[in-house]
């Protein structure tokens, strides 16, 4: 687990939202779109999930941008589900917030699988690329 | 709940007025109940506006110094609402329990 002891604060629109996510092997799996807050039983509020979806991202929009993306995701048949990644999973927390192995398999977005096996995948030559 | 039902919410004064909006979410590390370190909401970064922060908040960001001090001009307004001085309605606002005034300015606190 990352040590948070590094930072006296985060401050989650600078330092986390918008972050680019990676893998132990630096390998991009996306940005973090949005934060899952649980409230404790104290009253105090805790960072518990990163949210990873276009549909979350366009949540964060205004009204306008927010129907055109949702119009656009439902064509190219992204699911409204968020991916989501365990605070408790993050090993590092700057300059890119780094996560377990286990918790990258689950920030794969499907879209781009799904592009990369059905036609990336049928391109010449492309078995040879960097993932 | 998500950051973004915080971010950029209106605040309001104890009596419902509106006063400005959120401009970040301050979190510190701290135990959680099963031996890990959790991220625990510390307080609301507060402005007129919803001009974002670019860093230079933090100590170690130094320049380029034309921006570092275009954004201090900018923000040289913006305060900082401790964890008690709020009360968060997640989507909707962050009500102040007390004056905007008795904020810290977001410069001063270390």
């Amino acid at each position: 687990m990352v040590e948070w002891h590094e930072f006296r604060w985060l401050d989650l629109a600078t330092q986390v939202l918008d972050r680019q996510i990676v893998d132990p092997d630096e390998n991009s799996l996306g940005k973090v779109d949005d934060l899952e807050l649980r409230e404790r039983d104290d009253g105090r509020i805790e960072v518990v999930e990163l949210l990873l979806g276009d549909r979350v991202l366009a949540g964060r929009l205004e009204h306008l941008s927010r129907r055109v993306m949702s119009q656009f995701l439902r064509l190219i048949g992204e699911s409204g589900e968020p991916r989501r990644i365990p605070i408790t999973a993050v090993l590092r927390a700057a300059p890119a917030i780094m996560v377990t192995r286990s918790a990258a398999k689950f920030a794969v977005s499907p879209v781009e699988e799904r592009l990369r096996r059905s036609v990336i995948a049928r391109i010449p030559g492309s078995g040879h690329a960097s993932v | 709940m998500r950051a973004s039902d915080f971010l950029s919410a209106p605040v309001l004064s104890p009596e419902g007025a509106r006063l400005g909006v959120v401009i970040d979410i301050r979190t510190r590390p701290e135990p959680t109940g099963d031996g890990e370190i959790g991220l625990i909401v510390d307080g609301f970064i507060v402005g007129k506006r919803g001009w974002r922060l670019f860093g230079y908040e933090r100590k170690r960001e130094h320049g380029p110094l034309l921006l570092k001090w275009l954004v201090g001009l900018i923000h040289r307004n913006t305060r900082y609402a401790r964890w008690e001085d709020v009360e968060p309605q997640p989507g909707e606002s962050v009500r102040l329990t007390c004056s905007w005034e008795s904020l810290p300015f977001l410069r001063d606190v270390h």
